[in-house]
């Protein structure tokens, strides 16, 4: 038959279409067509590339606008004239009760918006991250008591307990009371201790995706592999159940940062969130609403209008990425 | 006689993002009443694509099937039929069991009402005289205690016994043609000879013709009247089972056999695997697709020609241009031979 | 099964008493604490500020002060309202009935809506209309609901006048839930019905919308996933009609994942009533709560914090149990 010492064909190297199951678990293969291929499967989608021109041109505007356009200061001369004026060429967004641009206020106040949101995210994403990877690797005991932890976190009512957390923690406190213990500046207070505390309030989802992913990917052989020749259980967690955390954790941050704008901007609309002279799209809102009632809508509306595109660009984008970063998800 | 399933110049193709998959090439065979077919082939090689075209289960969208393509069952172009028509050929006339029964069968319906379902859709039946069918199904098909088991739910059944079930829910409205995809791939050996036996003594005692789809060689030695080989949406050999595996003239064929390890050896032989990858049902060559991994090419010949099925005994066919059996020694390799190599030459084909 | 439902309920215990501690966390946290509303009050001398305090048991160390409160709120003594003497609990409970009927008129409606959507829009997937569908719900759930509320106020409200602006009563009404109310609906039934919807219409509106964009997406994926299933492929090969097939094999399988949703779309309603019940002047447990943020009423605050919290955990519970008890794979 077959002479079996003969090799039948000299094997020559080529490169496997698929890859082999060799390349367990993390993503492995060169990071150049990796990257690559995550590009070509983001393009796909419409939205998300449309959610992405939007979101840079939103991120431009945050950055260079208020170059181009000032922050809207009141001009006690041309003021009564300027009052409430309708959209109109010299203001396309029209003016407020005090004879400001709303544009300019719409441009200088999306810095503000932007800023606090992908703070509090970030910090949201820090420490959920670092919670699940906890809770999932060591497991037993550690995890039941820490997803007890987030457990809590997750049913109080969170507007209800920032608001709260807000009104006392962040906004000046009533005449008489002492004055906050961290940070004496009201303003900046809103604009740190504020985004740190929604971020500490909302890290629970994450922790929870986290944890999840690293309970699946615990199992897996690589790690068992790392564990036989020595690794320690912290640079497995680092090395290896990271980098395939990370996925899902840009995704939800992604999605957090456009909730979060949301957040801070009715927190701000009902007084408790951004404080003066700091100015957010949310802020405006609040001062518009009376101008609401009496038929003066501009004000009120291009700000929340300008939020409603962020975050549906942001969503685009969260969307996105989730598909092009998993390719196995089913649209 | 008239074929029970006679089908014609099938070809079925997939729009994907990728380019038109032809999963399917110009497939023709039939089928007589009783008959056992097996159809053998590697995945990909358009076995289960066939199957699911004379059911007419592939998805409407991105399927298209070539307008000159017959599939003609007890007289009837099963192809040109109206919806309502073929769904009540499906499940009735032509029934079908699959690979996985544990997602087969839906997991949050009872095994008694998923088969009593079929009863009362086809055969019209009221609940009681489902019921009481049902649990002869079930006997039939060796679950024991029948009548109990009808209230418990997919899940609570081993993996053999959920693909019996699934047996039964298929036979249950008597159907003249069962085709079976791959009905023991997902299960233990030795549960795979039990469902194989229980296919046999229901051909036997309901005479009905099963088409048997699978990768396996050995699953369709001891059940099938026929067999054919499919390569790349093509048939390459089909004969009755015992010319097959005495004297297979395909090297596809061949190839196959090689590769399957035999109890009853005199020396420990190496194992000799097909080298190379199954081929990109996009842009298939236009010679014989089976050519870059032939040991017997001749490229000059070869890519040239399509190789039809052509008759090289009687009632045995293969699509090959040369006339290549066991014995028939391998050519000398010379360098341009090696333009497919293989990454490994433990990879194995199933 | 039962065992589960036993571990379940004890688990939220220990959820229950942590949140409870979180709260006073940040009770104590308070620049201020309660000295804060007494601030204000000229009036008061140190003496009777040192008495309210003790009676408050304000002067206690931390730890005794959680206890005290802890058993205290358990027992139902839930302190009186710093602004207006009246107790919590009684003020909490007058709130109660308008936000329930907010909330339930949206959650109803809310699933009526999302639930047909999110299937129908499945089975259509990748036609136009599913496309129209998907922009629209991503413009659903992207959108502030305040401002959503306030455009639609002075859109419906206040220019057309088709409805009220606010409000579960018109002025001229009957106030809501007094003892005039009920004879005003003993007279003819249709008139405060009428009224009812009338009111509830903007501010229904307003809630829903984020809801049913998120809830008919759930509802879509989890009808797609269904589709794709193997034992859907077994059901038409048994010659079922592709309604069939639908109807008695993928929307229980579908709807499953979506029960836990469900129950779990709750906190969502309840941040929502914050916003609408202020944008709407709802007499409603958000608008209290906001009225005691204002003027820093402590007991209100932690009482409604206190409720809701229970009612998300309860909720939680609820899902789990019923996911538990609707699919057999976990009941058997």
């Amino acid at each position: 038959m077959i002479d079996s010492k003969k090799p039948l064909l000299t094997p020559v190297e080529i490169k496997p279409a698929i890859p082999s199951s060799r390349d367990a678990g993390a993503i492995n293969s060169s990071s150049r067509s990796q990257v690559y291929e995550f590009w070509l499967r983001f393009r796909r989608h419409q939205m998300a590339v449309i959610g992405m021109y939007l979101f840079g041109f939103l991120i431009l505007m945050a950055i260079i606008g208020p170059i181009f356009i000032a922050e809207p200061k009141v001009n006690t001369t041309t003021m009564f004239q300027l009052k409430n004026n309708p959209p109109s060429l010299d203001h396309p967004f029209g003016t407020n009760v005090n004879g400001l641009d709303v544009m300019g206020m719409i441009v200088n106040g999306a810095r503000i918006s932007l800023f606090l949101s992908t703070l509090s995210m970030l910090v949201a994403c820090g420490f959920g991250t670092f919670f699940g990877l906890v809770a999932g690797y060591f497991g037993k005991l550690t995890d039941s008591i820490m997803m007890r932890v987030a457990d809590v976190f997750l049913s109080i009512p969170l507007l209800f307990v920032l608001l709260l957390a807000s009104r006392f923690l962040v906004t000046p406190p009533p005449p008489g009371g002492s004055a906050g213990k961290v940070i004496e500046n009201s303003e900046l207070r809103s604009l740190l201790l504020l985004p740190t505390i929604i971020g500490l309030l909302t890290w629970p989802g994450v922790a929870r995706l986290v944890r999840s992913v690293t309970l699946s990917i615990k199992e897996q052989e690589f790690v068992t592999g790392a564990r036989a020749i020595g690794a320690k259980n912290g640079r497995i967690m680092l090395a290896h159940i990271l980098p395939n955390v990370i996925n899902p954790v840009v995704v939800a941050g992604t999605l957090l940062v456009g909730g979060n704008i949301v957040l801070e901007s009715f927190l701000s609309f009902l007084g408790y969130g951004i404080q003066p002279p700091l100015r957010s799209w949310g802020t405006s809102l609040a001062e518009a609403q009376t101008e609401f009632a009496n038929g003066n809508w501009w004000w009120a509306f291009f700000p929340g209008l300008f939020i409603l595109l962020t975050v549906l660009a942001i969503n685009f984008i969260g969307d996105g990425l989730r598909d092009a970063l998993d390719p196995r998800s089913k649209r | 006689m008239e074929p029970l399933l006679n089908v014609k110049n099938l070809k079925v193709a997939f729009k994907t993002d990728g380019g038109m998959v032809r999963a399917v090439n110009d497939v023709s065979f039939q089928l007589q009443e009783g008959e056992t077919l097996g159809i053998v082939g590697e995945s990909g090689s358009g076995k289960s694509v066939s199957s699911m075209a004379i059911m007419r289960l592939l998805p409407p969208v991105t399927t298209q099937i070539d307008p000159s393509s017959q599939i003609v069952f007890k007289g009837q172009d099963l192809l040109k039929v109206k919806d309502e028509q073929m769904r009540k050929i499906r499940g009735k006339e032509i029934a079908m069991i699959f690979q996985d029964p544990m997602t087969s069968l839906n997991p949050v319906i009872t095994i008694g009402k998923q088969i009593t379902e079929s009863l009362k859709l086809h055969m019209k039946m009221d609940d009681k005289a489902a019921s009481r069918r049902a649990i002869e199904l079930l006997k039939l098909v060796g679950i024991p205690s029948a009548d109990k088991r009808l209230k418990d739910y997919p899940h609570q059944f081993s993996g053999g016994m959920r693909q019996r079930v699934m047996i039964a829910m298929a036979i249950s409205c008597d159907p003249k043609l069962l085709i079976a995809d791959e009905p023991t791939t997902a299960l233990d050996v030795t549960i795979q000879a039990q469902i194989l036996e229980l296919l046999k003594k229901l051909r036997q005692e309901l005479g009905t013709a099963i088409m048997l789809i699978t990768h396996d060689l050995g699953v369709v030695a001891g059940m099938c009247d026929r067999i054919q080989v499919m390569y790349a949406g093509r048939i390459v050999e089909t004969t009755n089972s015992h010319r097959l595996y005495a004297n297979p003239r395909m090297p596809y064929t061949i190839g196959l056999l090689n590769s399957i390890p035999r109890l009853n050896e005199q020396e420990p032989e190496r194992l000799i695997p097909i080298p190379g990858m199954p081929p990109d049902m996009v842009s298939l060559p236009q010679g014989c697709a089976f050519e870059p991994r032939c040991v017997y090419h001749q490229p000059a010949v070869c890519q040239s020609k399509l190789p039809d099925l052509r008759e090289v005994e009687e009632g045995h066919r293969v699509a090959c241009l040369f006339d290549i059996t066991r014995e028939t020694p391998i050519p000398e390799i010379e360098t341009a031979v090696a333009t497919v190599g293989a990454t490994n030459s433990n990879e194995s084909l199933a | 099964m039962t065992k589960f439902i036993i571990r379940r309920v004890l688990i939220s215990i220990p959820v229950l008493i942590g949140i409870s501690f979180l709260v006073f966390m940040i009770m104590q946290l308070a620049p201020g604490g309660p000295d804060a509303a007494f601030g204000n009050n000229p009036r008061m001398t140190s003496d009777q500020k040192a008495k309210i305090l003790a009676s408050w048991g304000l002067d206690k160390p931390a730890p005794e002060q959680y206890v005290r409160w802890l058993t205290s709120m358990v027992r139902g003594d839930w302190g009186f309202s710093f602004a207006t003497r009246k107790p919590v609990l009684d003020l909490i409970l007058d709130r109660v009935p308008a936000t329930l009927v907010l909330m339930i008129t949206a959650y109803f409606l809310q699933q009526c809506i999302a639930l047909p959507l999110g299937i129908w829009s499945a089975l259509k997937r990748y036609s136009l209309s599913d496309k129209i569908f998907t922009v629209l719900t991503y413009i659903g759930f992207s959108m502030p609901t305040f401002w959503l509320g306030l455009v639609l106020v002075f859109t419906f409200g206040a220019n057309l006048r088709w409805f009220p602006t606010g409000g579960i009563t018109d002025a001229r009404e009957p106030t809501f839930l007094k003892p005039e109310y009920w004879a005003w609906w003993g007279q003819n039934p249709l008139v405060p019905i009428g009224s009812l919807i009338l009111h509830l219409a903007l501010p229904v509106a307003t809630l829903i919308v984020v809801g049913v964009a998120n809830d008919s997406r759930y509802m879509r994926s989890s009808m797609m996933e269904t589709i794709n299933q193997d034992y859907i492929r077994t059901a038409r090969a048994k010659g079922l009609s592709e309604g069939q097939v639908v109807r008695n094999h993928a929307l229980r399988p579908a709807l499953l994942p979506i029960v836990t949703n469900i129950a779990l779309t709750l906190p969502g309603l309840i941040g929502g009533a914050v916003v609408t019940e202020t944008i709407f002047s709802w007499p409603g447990m958000g608008r209290l709560f906001i009225d005691s943020i204002e003027r820093a009423d402590y007991p209100v605050m932690i009482g409604i914090v206190f409720i809701l919290s229970s009612l998300i955990v309860l909720f939680n519970l609820i899902a789990d149990v019923s996911y538990a008890l609707i699919d057999p794979r976990i009941r058997y």
